[in-house]
């Protein structure tokens, strides 16, 4: 893993992302204590353009709304969703996919069956279905997602451990009488981690998008700012305040960027040869 | 438009056994496709069951008034007053008639409102798949062409940026830039409204309407193409013949285009037809951004009308569509390819 690491932190792209990362992360963690009270408050005089008053850096909305606290607190909601949108759809996808590849049989048959159904269902689509007959509160919106993602992970999982489970070290370990459980939690999956990690970054980069695009729709809690949101609110004044939209667009895609940065860097340290799977 | 110069030839003498060989491919992909198609009916049945209260109760709401008779009445009427099971039956026979509800907002069958979008929608979508085809793959073909070399890193990188932009920002930001700074492109809408245009008029018309959306749809596909055209075609170039092309003394340029690329458009394409429902989810944000009348908007009205069963109908017939080309990109490959035939 040690040598895994060199190799990601010898990628100054990948690197540039890590950093680009962990200060959006930053911000959406300090954004309560950097701009307390409700980003969706009333501050100053509607309209001014970024950088036409010093205490508004980026500006003020068609409400008079401060956009720098709505781009903070924007980030804190845009990441959360990815985050927990792919944690969901990595725990999912690991789970299901471990099962199939390691049992076979009608495990296995079962999923390939769901993961046809999710081929051919349009994914956001079905997210759009979900939220609407759900309700646009963050945890259903994560879970949308993540419902709709899972089975990406799930093939990638199955078939290292199909490859995996005929190893020697599992022969090994199943005839110092291992059960099932140990052998798929402690000797297979360590070993099939690496593309894992890989996939889940392009999954949460993903989910952050498909989560600002159901916000840009509306699909999204209204009294939550969320990037999405914002562009959808300042699509109405794109002839005569563009800035709406660019600055919570262009936060989005620097962090989609970085996601992306790291993940090829992750993809190219942890296995050359998986970029072809992964693309 | 290599794939043409593979079919020209196939075409020209057809043989009796490879037609047979693909109506025998074309019962068994189809076969193979009845419990996927089964899994999308069970899905929205499960959808619809979990709607919020029942259809009778949303109707009674929009009405203001119901009385505990005019209810019970109702869910007779629309077939809720029995158990599940029953209910289950009875959408499966709804569906066997070609029957996906009716829509009370619209005053009229939900199948007819979706046939009325779906022109609308194909046109966009199509329209942006050749588009990300023909950019990813020029894309794909320079970054392979000089593999490694400047021109390759500058590409992949504006790819990675083109891969992780939301498509609806990027459209909005082509508005401003090309509709309201530079006044080239019209903003929003699918054609100029009441002018009466035909012939020439009318299809520059239409494609001046259809430029910014399926830009806004295509960019983000043409990353991917471009990436998988770029590893597909440097996996090609590594192959015996491609060093044979070379030996006898062939150019580069040639060698890449005439030998490589057409080897490795088959991964691509196939790609391609797997992306078909993402392109019909991005043509749903798209359609929002630019105002073009297709099942998108629909999608997005019928939500704010609470009309479910227009909803659910366009995630059915969606993903029916799906299942249809599916089949149609497996022949079409069987017979661009008779390797695959074979198996």
């Amino acid at each position: 893993m040690s040598r895994s690491l060199r190799s990601f932190a010898s990628r100054p792209l990948a690197v540039v992302g890590l950093l680009v990362l962990f200060l959006i992360g930053a911000v959406a963690l300090a954004a309560p204590y950097l701009y307390p009270g409700d980003p969706l408050d009333t501050v100053a005089q509607p309209l001014l353009w970024p950088a036409q008053v010093a205490q508004y850096p980026l500006g003020t909305d068609a409400l008079g709304r401060d956009v720098a606290a709505q781009i903070a607190h924007g980030a804190r909601a845009s990441l959360t969703t990815g985050f927990a949108a792919g944690l969901i759809g990595v725990l999912l996808g690991t789970v299901l996919g471990a099962v199939a590849g390691y049992f076979g049989g009608w495990a296995d048959d079962v999923l390939s069956r769901v993961t046809e159904l999710f081929q051919v269902t349009p994914s956001f689509l079905l997210m759009i279905v979900i939220v609407a007959l759900g309700s646009p509160s963050a945890q259903v919106i994560s879970l949308a997602i993540g419902l709709t993602s899972w089975p990406t992970v799930a093939r990638l999982v199955r078939a290292e451990f199909r490859t995996l489970k005929e190893r020697d070290f599992v022969l090994a370990a199943r005839t110092l009488g291992f059960g099932n459980a140990r052998i798929i939690l402690r000797e297979i999956l360590p070993n099939a981690l690496a593309p894992v990690i890989v996939t889940a970054t392009v999954l949460v980069a993903t989910a952050i998008l498909m989560g600002a695009s159901l916000a840009f729709l509306g699909l999204a809690d209204p009294n939550t700012v969320s990037w999405g949101s914002m562009i959808g609110d300042g699509r109405g004044l794109l002839r005569t305040a563009w800035y709406l939209t660019a600055l919570p667009g262009f936060s989005l895609t620097l962090t989609v960027v970085a996601l992306n940065l790291v993940g090829d860097g992750l993809t190219e340290a942890l296995n050359p040869r998986l970029r072809e799977l992964v693309a | 438009m290599s794939l043409l110069f593979q079919i020209a030839p196939v075409a020209a003498g057809f043989p009796a056994h490879r037609a047979r060989k693909l109506l025998g491919r074309l019962l068994r992909v189809s076969l193979q496709a009845i419990p996927t198609i089964a899994a999308v009916i069970l899905l929205n049945f499960v959808l619809l069951q979990s709607l919020p209260g029942d259809a009778a109760d949303v109707l009674a709401g929009e009405s203001g008034s119901a009385t505990a008779e005019s209810m019970a009445l109702l869910r007779k009427h629309l077939g809720v007053d029995v158990p599940v099971g029953q209910q289950f039956i009875n959408y499966l026979g709804h569906l066997a008639h070609g029957s996906l509800g009716y829509s009370p907002r619209y005053g009229t069958s939900v199948v007819d409102l979706i046939m009325t979008r779906l022109p609308g929608t194909l046109f966009l979508m199509l329209s942006g798949l050749a588009l990300a085809l023909l950019i990813g793959v020029s894309l794909g073909f320079a970054m392979a062409f000089w593999a490694q070399r400047w021109p390759d890193r500058i590409l992949s990188a504006l790819v990675l940026v083109l891969y992780s932009t939301p498509a609806f920002w990027m459209g909005l930001m082509g508005t401003v830039l090309f509709s309201v700074h530079l006044g080239w492109l019209p903003s929003g809408g699918e054609m100029t409204l009441g002018a009466d245009l035909t012939g020439w008029s009318h299809l520059w018309d239409r494609v001046q309407y259809v430029i910014l959306p399926a830009s806004t749809l295509a960019l983000a596909f043409a990353a991917i193409y471009a990436r998988l055209t770029r590893a597909a075609m440097l996996e090609v170039r590594r192959q015996d013949f491609v060093r044979t092309a070379e030996a006898k003394g062939l150019s580069p340029l040639r060698v890449m285009f005439r030998h490589v690329l057409r080897n490795a458009l088959l991964p691509v394409t196939t790609m391609a037809g797997l992306h078909l429902g993402h392109l019909l989810g991005g043509a749903v944000v798209v359609e929002t951004v630019f105002g073009w009348p297709g099942l998108g908007r629909l999608m997005i009205e019928a939500i704010q009308a609470r009309e479910y069963n227009v909803l659910l109908g366009i995630l059915f017939m969606s993903s029916f569509l799906v299942i249809l080309a599916n089949i149609l990109i497996d022949l079409v490959h069987a017979w661009l390819d008779p390797r695959i035939a074979v198996d």
